[in-house]
């Protein structure tokens, strides 16, 4: 007997135009399966998920049957329902009800109506297994964003169910503690036999451990099967899932070969040693992106030797910053957590006043700028959540909001911007009914209409599929040609690897090497792109896929 | 330095701290016989002092103008009373209004004191958990309110910076451009909360909310040392309710000061004695046992 | 309406009523017998019977989740309104929002809101002997507001008219609640005099409050009644 069992499932939204958002979809799930599911945004990954647990299934018209252990999922009870599927949300925050850890995984069990005693233990259990006990007492407001997703999964594991449905469960979460989660989540598997059910944008942790992976197009299922043909059956229908694929398997299906397609870097590297069968390649280094002249004129940013704490017995945050960017270049600050990254950029701003050390943009100081001079077509920022920046009823009225009253030429500057952008479409709708991606590009719209020379990006990438991105990225490029000078802090490696003409590195409130990408990721042996770790026991500074099967096909 | 020792009558169950506070704040206002309020005072002193040591001492600093404030303006009000300390504007100032002044004042600031130290120990779970039991759906709410909050504060902020940094606030602006900025932040805050709450009632349901008889979790036990101070708790405060209800704390202070004192007024402030001092001699013993105890090492 | 919760408008209504025709008046009487000195435990006891029909009502339906979210999230805002508004120190919208969530969810949920808005904002600043007078007077006007906004005084498209009626109800009603208590407390004998002193002396305060929710009710009014409604279409919700 199958877990789930979906038989013929489609469904349209209620308020929608009409069009299925699930088209025919049969699917069937056993025990203990570790199952991924991906597709572009929009392609119905969410809404096939949300069919799998009654109370979450949106409103609509929906044809098809769904079985759960045997029964239509319909018949089991609400109460059933609660216990026997765990459902993992995007946002980590409002996810949780309460204000305590401890409550906060007892939630479910008290909805449950257990008792005090089966409570305790079952609390304790969890605590346990999930290393929750050092802050099992704490206020849920003072835990970092992965151990608030921690908490939601042993708060939902609690109620000991047979199947975990996970949607996009890490896109808040920086990688390191998108690893964790993911890890935890595969231990369960492993360990408890709970079925798992998973969407995500990174692909890299997951996709090797599925059993099998289901991509989705358009409200329709397209491949079902185990990930190596997957990888098989999306680089031959070319389909646009392929740019979504670990590393690994990109480069396979770049370089002609006869071997196993690997799904690890462990397997990669192998895969590529045996791809040269032992011999060295004789090209072993892509030529850089020539370097632009140096230091022509005054740097937009530059910030010298920068120290500030947030009180006067705190602790230093920024430890002596100092760095610049030139005009018109992409620079990308990368970094762990907690490094003063975002701090530095709020200095930029003068925000956050540094109590040693300047900030010069444009060489002038920077708290020598009154505030409308300096975020009036000079400096900008995009904050990290673009939902901070929406306080209208539509994107149209955010975006009005921007222009004076009596600007005359105000209806040709928001469609220009607009269209950079691409959210022509959206002008009409409600800022918090947009996906991610179209947020964060309506978001950095407004924040174009500034006109800003120095645009600060804080991790724009964070949750944004590989199309987004590839989006946002042609949006910074048009910027770029413009003149604009972007700063950015991120974690994504693997954009800013093919993105910014120049990377530091952030640790300790300092920023430790500027380089160019190629020179900074190709020296990392850690923090270095997949591909880059893949091949650099062969080929000195490909880091990017295409520079790796660029290197390929010389030697071959 | 400020040094803060650790509340060990916090350990107690709730209900028992409540409890505590509740009789100590309720008979505070209703006893306004000398004796009664030396002991409200100097306990509800001490108390806070041994939770919150230095503090404590700065906080009745603080208080003592309060206490003058108070009792000297008192008898503005009235003139009753037989002796007149002096006359102003034709009015008297009597030595039975200063007296009932300096009492109302000796109130005031005993429930103010336990009131500082009701904030430092009933946490908010523990004013969850006690209410948890009859109102499980407003004690949720509550625990909810809490896990907003610090949330709100936080986006509120990030709202407020996200603006400054496209030049739409700032702090050297006028102050209309002030309050218009600061209405659009709440603004913004609101919808973004609103759109949020979606997604936490759908985690709720998802988790079995409102599908059946709900349970409500505590980590506090009862434990038997619970039960038996609750059980002299009751026992004093029903003794001290007799001796009140007796005349043992009669008090008239205008036009004639007239104090009782019979047996009820010893064996009732005797018992008040006894029940304000509780959480402050659970404090000193158990430091004087960690004391013993570490010496012996 | 079906028949169980027919049956729980009953249980309420009963609960209600005991209070309302026993308990009250029974409170007055022995706060009459103990004489003036006992009025601030009197009328304490008298605001919490007060609010428990408001309670009795809510925990005997048992809400649903959306409507404890919603009320949660009002409450919140109350409380941290004022963190929103960093650069205006003493600047306290929280009347505004209690009368909006009265206006757009109805009276039960304006006072909820009200009440335990003021009993969180205590437990985060600090209890004290304001506290109960302090959950009454919110409490009250956002169950005020509801019936107001029926009757077209409060009107979202009239933002100037808000304004006045929400610095009339904080001057003249809040105001006049909490300076009782001061009265009650502070004062050794309730007196004309000492009755006009004190709520002279509080005047500036509640004027300066009163600006203050009327100010926020002026700019807000429309823009927040606007995305309360789209909240109750999306999440379903007429009225708690």
């Amino acid at each position: 007997m199958a877990h789930f069992e979906i038989k013929d499932l489609s469904f349209s939204y209620a308020l929608g135009s009409g069009k299925k958002a699930l088209d025919h979809i049969n699917l069937e799930i056993e025990q203990g399966e570790y199952i991924t599911v991906c597709g572009k945004s929009g392609s119905g990954k969410t809404t096939l998920l949300k069919h799998l647990k009654s109370v979450l299934t949106p409103h609509g018209v929906t044809e098809g049957k769904i079985y759960f252990e045997g029964k239509l999922l319909k018949d089991i009870t609400l109460r059933d329902q609660s216990a026997k599927i765990g459902y993992v949300m995007q946002n980590p925050d409002n996810q949780i009800v309460t204000d305590k850890v401890w409550h906060e995984l007892a939630f479910g069990l008290e909805s449950l109506g257990m008792d005090q005693k089966t409570i305790r233990l079952r609390v304790a259990e969890m605590a346990s297994y999930f290393g929750i006990q050092g802050w099992f007492h704490k206020n849920v407001s003072e835990l970092s964003g992965g151990q608030k997703q921690l908490l939601n999964l042993a708060s939902i594991m609690a109620m000991q169910p047979t199947v975990l449905i996970l949607d996009e469960p890490t896109s808040q979460l920086d990688p390191i503690a998108a690893t964790d989660f993911l890890n935890t989540v595969r231990k369960i598997n492993l360990e408890l036999g709970t079925t798992i059910i998973i969407t995500e944008h990174r692909l890299e942790d997951i996709f090797h451990a599925s059993d099998r992976v289901v991509v989705m197009e358009k409200g329709r299922i397209i491949c079902d099967d185990n990930p190596h043909a997957v990888g098989e059956y999306l680089k031959e229908t070319k389909n646009e899932m392929f740019a979504a694929m670990p590393s690994p398997v990109q480069i396979y299906y770049g370089v002609e070969n006869n071997l196993k397609c690997p799904l690890t870097v462990r397997e990669g590297r192998n895969w590529l040693s045996e791809v040269f069968s032992g011999n060295n390649p004789v090209h072993t280094a892509i030529d850089e992106k020539e370097q632009r002249g140096e230091n022509i004129g005054v740097p937009a940013i530059s910030i010298k030797k920068v120290w500030f704490r947030y009180e006067k017995t705190g602790q230093d945050i920024l430890k002596g910053v100092d760095f610049y960017v030139s005009r018109g270049e992409f620079f990308a600050i990368v970094g762990g957590n907690g490094t003063g990254k975002s701090t530095t950029l709020k200095a930029i701003c003068n925000i956050c006043k540094p109590y040693r050390g300047q900030i010069l943009i444009d060489g002038k100081r920077v708290e020598k700028y009154k505030s409308f001079e300096l975020f009036k077509g000079n400096l900008a920022m995009l904050p990290q959540d673009p939902q901070s920046i929406f306080v209208k009823q539509t994107v149209g009225e955010d975006l009005a909001e921007m222009m004076d009253k009596d600007c005359a030429d105000k209806e040709t500057k928001i469609a220009e911007i607009a269209k950079i952008c691409d959210i022509e479409e959206l002008l009409e709708s409600h800022p918090y009914d947009l996906s991610g991606g179209e947020q964060q590009r309506a978001a950095l719209a407004k924040v174009l209409l500034t006109e800003p020379k120095i645009l600060l990006l804080d991790e724009p990438t964070k949750g944004l599929d590989n199309f987004f991105k590839l989006k946002l990225a042609e949006v910074l490029k048009t910027l770029k040609s413009k003149g604009v000078t972007i700063l950015m802090v991120s974690h994504d490696v693997e954009f800013c690897a093919k993105y910014v003409d120049k990377v530091g590195m952030f640790f300790d409130g300092g920023l430790i090497t500027v380089n160019t990408p190629n020179k900074f990721f190709s020296r990392n042996s850690f923090y270095t792109t997949a591909a880059n770790r893949m091949s650099r026991h062969l080929f000195e500074n490909a880091i990017n896929n295409e520079d790796v099967i660029k290197l390929c096909q010389m030697n071959l | 330095m400020q040094v803060k020792n650790k509340d060990n009558f916090s350990s107690y169950n709730p209900i028992l701290n409540f409890f505590f506070f509740v009789c100590a704040i309720g008979l505070g206002m209703f006893f306004m016989h000398p004796a009664f309020l030396v002991c409200s005072f100097v306990l509800s002193l001490l108390y806070y002092v041994t939770i919150e040591g230095l503090k404590g001492f700065k906080f009745f600093v603080l208080m003592v103008p309060l206490i003058l404030l108070l009792a000297l303006i008192n008898p503005l009000f009235n003139t009753a009373g037989t002796h007149i300390l002096f006359i102003y504007f034709g009015r008297a100032y009597t030595l039975e209004g200063l007296l009932y002044g300096v009492a109302i004042a000796f109130m005031f600031v005993s429930i103010l004191n336990w009131f500082a130290s009701y904030n430092a120990v009933m946490t908010s779970d523990k004013f969850i958990y006690i209410f948890g039991k009859f109102l499980p759906s407003i004690s949720l709410v509550l625990t909810m309110i809490l896990r907003l909050v610090p949330n709100f504060q936080r986006k509120a902020s990030q709202i407020g910076t996200a603006r400054m940094c496209i030049g739409k606030a700032g702090e050297n602006t006028e102050k209309k451009e002030k309050i218009e900025n600061g209405m659009t932040v709440l603004s913004g805050l609101a919808t973004w909360a609103l759109e949020g709450g979606i997604i936490t009632a759908d985690s709720m349901r998802s988790r079995g909310y409102g599908s059946g008889k709900r349970t409500n979790f505590a980590i506090y036990r009862f434990d038997s040392r619970d039960l038996v101070l609750l059980i002299v708790m009751i026992g004093l405060v029903a003794g001290i309710c007799v001796c009140g209800f007796m005349g043992g704390a009669a008090v008239i202070y205008t036009p004639v000061l007239e104090i009782t004192f019979n047996i009820y007024t010893i064996i009732g402030s005797v018992m008040y004695f006894c029940l304000l001092a509780i959480p402050s001699v659970i404090n000193i013993m158990e430091e004087i046992i960690w004391r013993i105890l570490r010496s012996r090492i | 309406m079906s028949n169980e919760s027919l049956k729980k408008d009953n249980k309420s209504l009963c609960i209600s009523l005991v209070v309302i025709l026993i308990l009250i008046p029974a409170a007055f009487a022995i706060g009459n017998y103990l004489g003036d000195r006992k009025m601030y435990i009197t009328s304490v006891v008298i605001m919490f019977l007060s609010m428990v029909p408001f309670f009795a009502n809510f925990e005997s339906r048992k809400p649903q989740a959306r409507e404890l979210v919603i009320i949660a999230i009002m409450c919140a805002l109350t409380v941290a309104s004022r963190a929103a508004l960093v650069w205006l120190p003493n600047f306290k919208p929280m009347g505004a929002i209690v009368m909006m969530t009265g206006m757009a969810f109805g009276p039960q949920a304006g006072f909820l809101t009200g009440s335990l808005g003021m009993l969180i904002s205590n437990m985060i600043f600090g209890q004290g002997p304001w506290t109960p007078w302090q959950m009454f007077a919110y409490g009250l006007i956002g169950f005020g507001a509801s019936f107001l906004y029926k009757v077209k005084i409060l009107d979202e498209k009239k933002p100037l008219k808000c304004a006045v009626v929400g610095f009339v109800t904080m001057v003249a009603f809040v105001g006049i609640i909490l300076d009782t208590c001061s009265v009650f407390t502070m004062a050794a004998y309730i007196t004309k005099e000492t009755i006009w002193t004190i709520y002279l002396f509080g005047l500036p305060v509640n004027i300066t409050q009163g600006i203050c929710v009327a100010l926020t009710m002026f700019f807000l009014v429309k823009p927040i009644m606007e995305k309360l409604m789209r909240i109750k279409i999306k999440y379903g919700v007429l009225e708690i």
